[in-house]
């Protein structure tokens, strides 16, 4: 199917679009703004709904992270020769296949946390420079947390490795955010906190500062508050 | 975002060594730095380029690793630099520049860089026009006319929501007469 089979006026559209894309204005002070990396992702359909759809509803308001998106389908379309990453395929979103999918990542992810504790245990853990795959939050996707103690825990790397973590509620908005912890951990001060509906889901992203000098960005994880 | 990186830096993706901060190193990842912007930098941003450029470096310089004499840098890591130093740039321009239609006209204008103040003008208004009609559209119809207007096709928008392709069609088609009809009563006609 191709646009084609909507019956909008071509010329029109393309006049829409020229228009909004005519002013690259920032919203506010920028400070709602997403990272560049999630602009990045969700550009290519390789985020989550949730938060593919607060990207969305922010370009909405403001032209300057707009922008950054159709930047980064351009570049994504060059470097895929043309092709642009449009989220799950046509046959994957028939439901039986995604709950078959989910079940097949929930038994690689148990054996993914099985063979990170047992590397863990044997601190002979590989760390791949840039790649932030080796980091894992070691707090069960099932729990939510008290909002009391909201303990985020994740691997730790070598020794003398220092992290970085950003917190922030599913629509982006941020919640809390500390420079340099030693330690693989991160209590998020219960204050921070007060704006997060009970059942709501806060994301976390951890920054390894390894002794090497490298730094290694984690993906993004999610765990719901009580 | 390895494809960023072009074939003169596959072959040595890396500059490595304790020498690194010497004139050689330093412009040899200086040259690294100015293909990957080049490669994310829209033409807007030519006049920026330069700036983007010695942001990369100075953070590379100020980076731990390369304090500590070893600054390897992957083409991916310096194309992921490279692409968040220009939206960083676009989002300081915008901010900087929201009032002036000069500088509109000479760097925020996608559409049409060489048009004259008055055109400017109008576009400025109507993009205004569309960001206050979208922000009023139902949710699932502004999601579905939001990625529409930023130039995904219908199949494209469906792929990235995870919705069926009738679904969207049906969301943009209602959502762009949403839009349109918003826009008229503003005396607004794209």
């Amino acid at each position: 199917m191709t646009d084609k089979t909507v019956p909008f006026a071509g010329t029109a559209d393309a006049r829409l679009r020229a228009a909004f894309a005519a002013v690259a204005q920032t919203a506010g002070t920028g400070a709602a703004c997403p990272p560049p990396d999630v602009v990045w992702e969700s550009a290519a359909g390789r985020c989550g709904r949730r938060r593919l759809e607060a990207v969305v509803l922010h370009m909405g308001e403001c032209g300057a992270c707009a922008a950054a998106w159709r930047l980064a389908r351009e570049l994504q379309r060059a470097e895929g020769s043309g092709r642009v990453l449009t989220g799950p395929p046509r046959w994957f979103r028939r439901t039986w296949v995604q709950v078959a999918a989910a079940a097949a990542a929930l038994v690689v992810a148990a054996g993914l946390a099985l063979q990170l504790r047992s590397v863990h245990r044997e601190g002979a853990a590989e760390f791949r420079g840039q790649e932030g795959d080796w980091i894992a939050s070691l707090v069960p996707e099932a729990e939510a947390l008290p909002r009391g103690r909201c303990v985020l825990r994740w691997t730790p790397g070598p020794k003398g490795t220092v992290f970085d973590i950003r917190v922030a509620t599913e629509d982006l908005t941020p919640v809390a955010r500390s420079i340099g912890e030693s330690r693989a951990e991160f209590l998020v001060p219960p204050d921070a906190l007060s704006r997060v509906p009970s059942g709501a889901r806060i994301v976390w992203q951890v920054t390894a500062h390894l002794p090497d000098g490298s730094k290694a960005d984690s993906r993004s994880f999610t765990t719901a508050i009580r | 975002m390895e494809g960023q990186a072009g074939d003169a830096d596959r072959g040595d993706s890396r500059v490595r060594g304790a020498d690194a901060l010497t004139p050689e190193a330093l412009e040899e990842l200086r040259r690294r730095i100015v293909a990957a912007v080049r490669r994310s930098c829209p033409t807007r941003l030519a006049a920026e380029m330069e700036d983007i450029v010695q942001t990369i470096l100075a953070r590379l310089i100020l980076a731990p690793r390369t304090r500590e004499g070893n600054p390897a840098f992957s083409s991916m890591y310096l194309a992921k630099a490279a692409y968040g130093a220009t939206v960083d740039e676009l989002r300081r321009l915008g901010r900087r520049r929201e009032d002036s239609l000069e500088a509109l006209a000479t760097s925020d204008s996608m559409a049409a860089p060489d048009a004259g103040p008055e055109r400017v003008a109008a576009s400025a208004e109507i993009a205004r026009g569309i960001r206050e009609c979208l922000a009023g559209l139902a949710r699932p119809r502004r999601l579905a006319v939001t990625l529409y207007i930023q130039g995904c096709t219908v199949p494209e928008a469906a792929g990235l929501l995870r919705w069926s392709l009738k679904k969207t069609e049906n969301l943009v088609y209602r959502g762009l007469a949403d839009l349109r009809r918003c826009l008229a009563t503003k005396g607004l006609q794209p």
